[in-house]
């Protein structure tokens, strides 16, 4: 489609190799990859961790680290200059010029001991684009053209000082001073919550619409979708799939494509699917592919009863093995006062999997560290299995550790680093002194073929493995004493997409198989939907909303579920509108969870006026 | 920030009283007090018995007679605070308050010396070896830096004795009559310090070359010169600062040592001879008079550091 | 500048030979790891075998020494190095040097062991239980931190020594006082870094107790620290002796001490330069040898730590 269109950078064979650890064995980063940019084209260059595809643009402008070289390869830029032997001057004149870059993390890009004016204003006058005070107009002028507002203010700033939102448009700003013909943004967005990155990139959408080039280096399909023409698919260093980007969502060819196509999880999979059929009692379900999570009627027809929450009574105490009721937990940092849980009252029912979703901040992971009972609550009650923890016996509360296990997001670190995996295993076990050496050794080979990973290996240590198998022991750990709630906090966060899909996978066997009650945090509402039978949505420590999770994606009331449902960038359909304006905080004092439907709880305020929206 | 400059001298003036209750204390429980030991050394010190009635006579008149040691304390700490602490015992016809504006000076000026040397030498070892990290000249240039780290500055000292004044007779042995007496104790001092700094501002430079914003500005477009200027060796010697205050405590302590070895007349003379014959008002001035530098130094630090990098200027920093 | 991506493919696939280096099960692997690791930077292994040596040197010191190191013969004053009989010469009062040099060599390194680890197993209590358990015990240590501060640790040996003679014990009680708060400290602020990473979380989440987490988790990861502090530790202790010595504080003469001899030798730069020369040689390749272990520790603990 850009075929007329003139030729901007033409990329051929590039070979980056680099020299790794003390014996300088030989790595080939980014392999002879080739490929064309056009002018005005947004080109996304996709790939997993480790693939190149950071490493092969950063090369081009000659930003390899010190242990890095290109090896091989011509880059030309307008047909006639080569990015890859020009001299440092040359090349010098045309970076942050012609070709300016963005990075993943602008509190790292930005220099934290300079005013955004030096940063703005310098690259201007090392070009010789324009004197100081004309630099210093055009700075604050493309400021609020990023949306950053009062810029003759803000110009004064250090980067610091400026919220995340404001830092990330900061950075697009200073690439975008000079007005360059290409912009390269390597996973600009990666590093922020979903209704910003949302808004980034619908800045990036119209610095495009202007016609400025620009290379997307990101992981995340959904972000390529949204901003990109052409797709170029990296695998190991080298580029597998080159086409456009219509092309490759309908018809990918390589298998790589299809399988990170395949595991991308997303926000709609599980509620489009007829799911008349699946009935769920305590999981004598088999493990499935494809949907393994149910959001049946016979599941949310309990929950209905469970969830009338906010005051109302609760259903067959048997049922409920976890619940919060008012829980609050306040920080006291150096500065001020953080309330990081407020008024949280959930219940967690046999055998069900509860979602918690919200963006940082939010307080989901203080409510999970609450229930793994690893800090206190400043208010409110947390019971399990119908006893007051606070006032359960401290050998009650060890039989508590034993019914409640936990993974979290870093399994690298989570693991102990001086213990092999399968002592790892054997830990908990020899903590609860839970049978002798051989049955505790025998048991923990048992988890390890269980989670899918090789027990002959159990005598290596975790920093060994990769993460996904890391993540696997870390999960056969939990199990070892075979516990009846699972806590889950942002456990395939850290992941490739591919291997979130597998721990996914696996989480879901287990649940069917062990009859597991779940809490799973999250910041991905398409994993969250994925796992969830119900979901609860946090923001500034509070819960907004609370519904089974089809009537929570069908139906969402409350502003900020909305919006964070807006926000998301589907690969397989097409993005909502997205409405860049916060919703106002409704969560306060004067809030409360209004049950709109059965099992449906929104957050309202009080005195407003009760209106059950039509469903 | 002010509120933060008042908090820390709070803390530093808690921190001088407790050096000096603890010395004082420590000084109490020694056997034998200056009296008794000058009696058993009288014959091979210059202190005659005459001398020694005058001191006893002066410690009566300032301190009483038979005062419990919480008077004695509470007398000295008046006097140091007023700055008139009395006759020294081992040189009794001089103040220790005279004795320490004597000697002051001296030290100060071998140790301003020897700081500057340190400077004007690291700073550019450590950013050249950053530079070339991991290449030849790194690699010496660091293990120059390991053996100046490893070696006592009055082993320093032994060496530069042996070779400049043993093998070449450069210059004098020891004294405090010229510039020339400077050398050797400022090197010495210097070496020290210079390769705490040199590996301290390579290790700085090498974190701030791996920023992202440093990349940045290269992706920028920026001249070498500029970026290693503005964004590397700004960032990087920032917290330098930090550095300072274990600098002028080893300062301290080895001018002590130097001092003894090349004869010089300064603090750390006095000090170690009060030391050795037992002179409490001395010993006791010259260590509050140490740890009242270190103490002003360290709060200098912090607050300079926190003036210097604007992420801390507008939160108190964590001590 | 490494690229935060080639970061993650390091992390992501762990150099293939550490697979095959790990021998064995159990923590014994992860030792032998490191110890083939630490083999590998040889000017750290060449200072262990000196080290070594120089440690049945000084159990040895009586069969070694030509001489009796405190026999004295004004008529044999300042003979040069190889006269009658006499290895580095003699000093001022006609003693053998090599024969005090064997002997201050063990007075070196009785006082820089003895010292070092009394200081450092003080230093690992409190500091882990500063460290851990924080309240009382933390606040206490951070007292003592701050009015070491103002109080660097040759005054603070000095007026210890003032105070409690001049015997090898006290010197050796000394210097241990001196410098046990900066390891406690360094103990403290390892023991608080472990304590934030999420395997401690993790244990605690399934029911690990105090003693367990402080002893079986947090220790043996912060043993990587502790003991690159040791060896650092052990010349700055020998050095502090020596230091005492040198300004008359030290070990009572005419015990054998490289400091006093240093002093001795002052006098006679010109004269008699083997006096200064031989211990400052000695002395300062000690010193060196034990730093050089100490950076080999360190580098073969840091590439362990690499992907944790």
């Amino acid at each position: 489609m850009s075929a007329e269109r003139e030729r901007l950078l033409e990329v051929r064979d590039l070979q980056v190799r680099f020299k790794m650890g003390k014996k300088q064995t030989e790595l080939v980063a980014v392999n002879n990859i080739s490929y064309d940019l056009h002018a005005g084209e947004a080109l996304a260059i996709v790939g997993e961790s480790g693939s190149g595809k950071s490493v092969g643009v950063r090369a081009l402008l000659g930003l390899t680290a010190e242990n890095g070289k290109v090896t091989n390869g011509t880059a030309l830029y307008k047909g006639e200059q080569n990015l890859l032997t020009m001299s440092q001057g040359r090349l010098n004149r045309l970076r942050g010029k012609d070709i300016a870059m963005v990075f993943q993390d602008a509190m790292q890009s930005l220099n934290p001991t300079l005013t955004l004016e030096t940063q703005l204003i310098e690259h201007q006058i090392w070009h010789r684009l324009c004197d100081h005070t004309t630099a210093r107009k055009r700075a604050i002028e493309m400021l609020g053209k990023m949306g950053i507002p009062k810029p003759e203010q803000r110009i004064h700033a250090y980067p610091f000082e400026l919220s995340g939102g404001l830092r990330q448009r900061a950075m697009i700003a200073m690439a975008m001073v000079t007005n360059p013909v290409l912009l390269i943004a390597d996973e600009p967005t990666t590093a922020v919550d979903v209704t910003l990155q949302r808004q980034i990139l619908d800045l990036l959408a119209d610095i495009k619409a202007e016609g400025t080039a620009m290379i997307m280096i990101t992981h995340d399909l959904g972000v390529a979708r949204d901003l990109c023409d052409r797709v170029e698919v990296m695998n190991n260093g080298e580029i597998v799939e080159s086409t456009d980007m219509t092309n490759f969502l309908s018809n990918a060819q390589h298998p790589y494509s299809q399988k990170l196509l395949a595991a991308t999880v997303e926000v709609g999979d599980v509620v489009d699917e007829p799911d008349n059929g699946d009935v769920k009692a305590s999981g004598e379900d088999g493990p499935s592919d494809e949907a393994p999570v149910q959001s049946g009627s016979v599941q949310s027809g309990s929950v209905q009863n469970g969830s009338g929450e906010g005051g109302s009574t609760a259903p067959e105490p048997a049922d409920v093995v976890l619940k919060a009721v008012s829980v609050s937990k306040t920080f006291h940092p150096k500065s001020g006062v953080v309330h990081a849980v407020r008024d949280v009252s959930l219940d967690l029912h046999r055998g069900e999997t509860i979602g918690l979703v919200g963006e940082s901040g939010s307080g989901k992971s203080t409510l999970a560290r609450i229930f793994l009972d690893l800090i206190p609550v400043t208010d409110g009650v947390v019971e399990f299995g119908g006893k007051d923890l606070v006032q359960m016996k401290p050998a009650e509360r060890q039989d508590l550790r034993h019914d409640m296990q936990a993974v979290f997001q870093n399994a690298t670190g989570s693991l102990l680093p001086h213990y092999t995996v399968l002592d790892n295993v054997i830990e908990p076990l020899n903590i609860h002194h839970v049978g002798d050496p051989a049955s505790r050794k025998a048991r923990a080979k048992e988890l390890l073929t269980k989670v899918g990973v090789d027990p002959k290996r159990g005598h290596q240590y975790p920093r060994q493995f990769s993460g996904g198998q890391q993540q696997r022991i870390a999960t056969a750990r939990a199990l070892a004493l075979d516990p009846e709630i699972l806590v889950c906090d942002e456990p395939t966060s850290a992941l490739d997409v591919s291997v979130q899909a597998q721990i996914l996978d696996l989480f879901a066997d287990l649940r069917s198989e062990l009859g597991l009650t779940c809490l799973f945090i999250s910041h991905n509402l398409a994993v969250i939907e994925k796992v969830s039978d119900r979901v609860a949505v946090m923001r500034h420590g509070w819960i907004v909303e609370l519904a089974p999770t089809k009537e929570l994606f069908n139906n969402p009331q409350h502003p900020y579920t909305r919006q964070l449902l807006n926000a998301v960038l589907p690969v397989r359909r097409d993005p909502q509108q997205f409405d860049n304006a916060v919703p106002e905080p409704t969560e306060d004092e004067n809030s409360e969870l209004v049950e709109i439907a059965p099992g449906h709880l929104v957050r309202q305020s009080i005195g407003a006026a009760t209106e059950v929206p039509a469903a | 920030m002010v509120r933060f400059t008042v908090h820390r001298l709070v803390r530093a003036i808690i921190t001088l009283v407790m050096v000096s209750l603890l010395t004082f204390v420590l000084l109490q429980l020694a056997p034998g007090n200056f009296a008794d030991l000058s009696a058993i050394t009288s014959g091979a010190t210059m202190t005659a018995q005459g001398q020694r009635d005058e001191v006893m006579s002066s410690f009566t008149a300032r301190y009483g007679d038979q005062v419990p040691a919480w008077q004695q304390y509470l007398i000295f700490m008046k006097g140091a605070v007023t700055w008139d602490m009395g006759p020294s015992y081992k040189y009794p016809s001089l103040t220790v308050e005279g004795i320490i504006a004597g000697a002051f000076p001296v030290s100060a000026t071998i140790a301003v010396l020897a700081v500057a040397l340190a400077l004007l030498v690291a700073v550019p070892i450590g950013v050249l070896a950053a530079r070339r990290r991991n290449g030849w000249l790194d690699n010496l240039l660091m293990f120059l830096v390991t053996i100046g780290n490893s070696v006592p500055n009055y082993l320093m000292g032994a060496f530069l004795l042996i070779i400049l004044v043993g093998r070449l007779n450069l210059l004098p042995s020891g004294g405090w009559d010229g510039p020339l007496n400077m050398v050797m104790p400022v090197i010495a001092l210097a070496i020290g310090p210079m390769a705490v700094l040199a590996r301290y501002v390579r290790s700085a430079v090498i974190e701030t070359l791996r920023e992202e914003y440093v990349t940045t500005a290269i992706a920028k477009g920026g001249p070498g010169r500029t970026i290693m200027v503005r964004h590397v060796l700004r960032n990087s010697l920032i917290p330098v600062v930090t550095v300072v205050g274990p600098i002028v405590a080893s300062l301290m302590a080895g001018t002590v040592f130097i001092e003894t070895m090349f004869r010089i007349p300064g603090l750390g003379q006095y000090f170690t001879g009060a030391a050795t014959s037992r002179d409490m008002p001395l010993l006791m001035g010259t260590t509050l008079f140490f740890a009242a530098l270190l103490v002003i130094t360290n709060v200098v630090v912090d607050v300079s550091y926190g003036i210097l990098d604007p992420r801390t200027r507008m939160e108190r920093r964590p001590a | 500048m490494t690229t935060p991506e080639m970061e993650a493919t390091i992390d992501d696939n762990p150099v293939p030979e550490s697979v095959a280096e790990a021998p064995g099960g159990g923590q014994q692997g992860q030792w032998r790891l490191i110890w083939r690791r630490f083999t590998m930077n040889k000017l750290a292994l060449v200072s262990l075998v000196f080290i070594v040596l120089l440690i049945l040197a000084a159990i040895l010191a009586p069969l070694i020494a030509t001489h009796d190191p405190l026999y004295l013969d004004v008529s044999k004053s300042l003979l040069r190095p190889g006269h009658e009989n006499h290895l580095l010469g003699t000093d001022v009062l006609g003693r053998d040097v090599f024969s005090r040099l064997i002997f201050g060599l063990r007075t070196a390194l009785i006082v820089g062991f003895v010292a070092e680890l009394a200081a450092l197993a003080f230093a690992i209590l409190i500091g882990l239980v500063a460290g851990y358990v924080g309240g009382r015990p933390e606040q206490l240590l951070m007292g003592f931190t701050d009015v070491m501060y103002a109080f660097p640790g040759y005054l603070f040996a000095v007026i210890l020594v003032t105070v409690m003679g001049r015997s090898v014990l006290a010197v050796i009680l000394a210097i241990a006082i001196a410098s046990w708060v900066g390891q406690a400290r360094l103990v403290r602020a390892q023991t608080l870094t472990l304590k934030g990473r999420d395997f401690i979380e993790a244990a605690q989440a399934m029911g690990a107790k105090g003693p367990r987490v402080a002893l079986r988790y947090i220790l043996p990861n912060a043993m990587g620290p502790i003991l690159v502090a040791t060896s650092f530790g052990i010349p700055g202790a020998i050095a502090t002796e020596a230091g005492l010595s040198l300004l008359g504080l030290g070990v009572q003469p005419p015990t054998p001490s490289w400091g006093s001899m240093l002093t001795e030798g002052i006098a006679y730069t010109q004269v008699a330069p083997h006096l200064m020369l031989a211990p400052a040689i000695l002395f300062a390749l000690t010193l060196l040898a034990f730093n050089w272990v100490g950076d080999g520790i360190r580098e073969a603990f840091d590439t362990t730590g690499r992907a944790q």
